[in-house]
C-alpha cells in the first residue's frame, strides 16, 4: 500500500511538473507571438490572394520602457480624425472608431442591431464620437463598396449609404441573402437616397478606370508578391482608393498605442474591430459590452476633469 | 469489477474528449482564417495568441491527451489485475496534467483573452470529470491492494 501511496505522490509531482512545463511554454510561446510582427504573417496565403489591400505591418512590440510610456499616454492621443465619416460630436470625451468591411455579415449585424442602440444613448446625447474607418476585408466588391461609400461622404452622405448598402447586401441579415454589389447597383442606391447622381456616377466611375487600368497591368506582371505591391500602388491613383488605404493605414498607428496588455488581441484583427478611447474591442459584441466600456471610460473622462 | 465503472466512464469521456479537440484542431489547422468576427466566442479565443503553443495548436494538445487516455483506459479494462496499479497511475498523471492545463486555458479565456469558447470549456469540463473518475479509479484499486 505504501508503495502505491508513493507511487501516487511521485505521479502527482511529475504531472504537477508536466503541467507546469506546459503552462510555461505556453505562456512563452505567447509572448513570443506578441514580440513579433503580427497582421500579414497571420493571414493565410489564401486569405492574402483574396485581400486588396492586406492590413498594414504593425511595428514589433517597442523595448518595455518605452511601451510603458506609450501606455499611460494611450488614451491622451487624439483617435478621431475630423475627415472620417463620423456621428456625434466631435470634442465628445468617449471616440468609438470601427474599422469595418461592407460585405462582412457581422458588421452587418452590428450595423442593425448595436448601433442604434449607442446613438440613441451616447452618439444623440454628445457623450460619444463614432468614427468609421475601411479595413478590406472581402477583397474587389469590398473595395469597390468602400469607394462608393468615399463618394458619398464627399456629399455628406455617408451613414445613409452606410446603412443602405449594408441593407442591400445582407437583407435581413441571413448569410444566404449576401449578394455583390455592382457599381450599377451603388449608383442605383445614390440615386435612391437622393444625392448628386453625376457627382457620385463620376467618383465611381474614375475607380472603376483605374482599376481596370492597373487590372490590365496586373494580369501581365508575373502576379507575384512584387506584383500584388504594384497593383495596391497603381490603385492609390484613385483619391478615393488613397483614403480608404489611408484608413487601413492608421489601424497598425492605433495598435502600436494600445495598451500593452491589449496587443495581445490584436494580433489577427478581423472586422468589425473598433478603438473606444485606445482601448481595442474585436468582434461584434452585444451592446452591454460597449456599453460597459463606454461608461467605464465616461467615468475616467469625468475625474479627469 | 470495482473500478470497472470509472474506467468505462473514462473511456466514454476520452471519446468525447477525442470529437470535441478533433474538431477544434481541424477548425485551427484547416479553417485558419479569421477574418470577420463573431461576437466573444471560439474565433476571438482562436485568434488569441494562446491559442498555439510553439507550432502546436493548444486542440491538437488536448487531442494527443485524450487519445492516450482512450488507450491507457481500454487497457486497463482489459489488463491482468498486476498491471492495473501502473495503468491507474498513468491515467491519473495524465488526467492531471490534463485538469491542471485545462484550468489554465480556462483562467486566460476568463482574464486574458476575455472570452469563452464553449468547444474549449466542454473540453475542460470533459477533463475534469476524467480526472474526478481517476481519482475515483486510484481509491479503488487502493482498496482491492488492501482486501486480503
Amino acid at each position: 500500500m505504501n508503495t502505491l501511496k508513493q507511487r501516487t505522490a511521485l505521479a502527482i509531482l511529475f504531472a504537477v511538473a508536466a503541467a507546469g512545463v506546459l503552462i510555461f511554454t505556453s505562456y512563452f510561446s505567447a509572448r513570443t507571438h506578441l514580440a513579433s510582427p503580427p497582421a500579414q504573417a497571420n493571414l493565410p496565403a489564401t486569405a492574402q490572394a483574396d485581400t486588396v489591400a492586406s492590413i498594414p505591418d504593425a511595428a514589433p512590440a517597442a523595448p518595455e520602457p518605452e511601451s510603458q510610456t506609450k501606455t499611460a499616454v494611450a488614451t491622451e492621443v487624439p483617435l478621431a480624425i475630423p475627415t472620417q465619416p463620423a456621428k456625434g460630436n466631435l470634442n465628445a470625451p468617449v471616440t468609438i472608431v470601427e474599422f469595418a468591411d461592407f460585405y462582412c455579415p457581422y458588421c452587418a449585424r452590428h450595423v442593425r442591431e448595436t448601433i442604434p442602440l449607442i446613438e440613441t444613448d451616447y452618439i444623440d446625447t454628445g457623450l460619444v464620437r463614432y468614427e468609421f474607418r475601411n479595413l478590406i476585408i472581402h477583397g474587389q466588391p469590398a473595395l469597390l463598396a468602400a469607394v462608393a461609400g468615399e463618394c458619398a461622404h464627399q456629399q455628406g452622405a455617408f451613414w445613409g449609404f452606410h446603412d443602405a448598402v449594408f441593407e442591400r447586401i445582407f437583407g435581413d441579415g441571413n448569410r444566404s441573402d449576401s449578394r455583390h454589389l455592382e457599381a450599377d447597383d451603388l449608383k442605383q442606391i445614390a440615386t435612391q437616397l437622393g444625392l448628386n447622381c453625376a457627382a457620385f456616377d463620376a467618383c465611381l466611375d474614375t475607380y472603376e478606370q483605374t482599376y481596370n487600368k492597373c487590372h490590365d497591368s496586373y494580369q501581365t506582371c508575373g502576379q507575384d508578391t512584387a506584383c500584388a505591391e504594384q497593383f495596391q500602388g497603381c490603385l492609390e491613383n484613385d483619391p478615393m482608393v488613397a483614403k480608404v488605404f489611408e484608413d487601413q493605414a492608421s489601424l497598425s498607428t492605433l495598435i502600436e498605442q494600445l495598451p500593452e496588455a491589449e496587443k495581445a488581441q490584436a494580433q489577427r484583427i478581423g472586422t468589425p474591430a473598433f478603438f473606444i478611447n485606445g482601448h481595442i474591442l474585436i468582434g461584434a459584441h452585444p451592446y452591454a459590452v460597449f456599453k460597459e466600456m463606454i461608461d467605464t471610460q465616461l467615468a475616467k473622462a469625468r475625474t479627469q476633469r | 469489477v470495482k473500478n470497472t465503472l470509472p474506467t468505462t466512464l473514462i473511456v466514454a469521456l476520452s471519446a468525447v474528449g477525442i470529437g470535441v479537440s478533433s474538431y477544434l484542431t481541424y477548425s485551427y489547422v484547416i479553417d485558419v482564417q479569421v477574418v470577420c468576427f463573431e461576437s466573444a466566442g471560439c474565433d476571438l479565443v482562436k485568434a488569441s495568441p494562446y491559442a498555439w503553443v510553439g507550432s502546436f495548436p493548444v486542440p491538437l494538445l488536448g487531442l494527443l491527451a485524450y487519445v492516450a487516455l482512450l488507450a491507457l483506459s481500454v487497457t486497463n479494462l482489459w489488463s491482468a489485475p498486476a498491471s492495473k496499479a501502473g495503468l491507474t497511475l498513468a491515467i491519473f498523471g495524465l488526467a492531471l496534467v490534463g485538469v491542471l492545463f485545462s484550468a489554465y486555458l480556462t483562467y486566460l479565456e476568463a482574464f486574458e483573452i476575455r472570452a469563452f469558447c464553449y468547444w474549449c470549456v466542454t473540453s475542460a469540463a470533459v477533463m475534469g470529470l476524467i480526472f474526478v473518475c481517476s481519482v475515483l479509479l486510484l481509491r479503488s484499486v487502493e482498496q482491492n491492494s488492501h482486501d486480503p
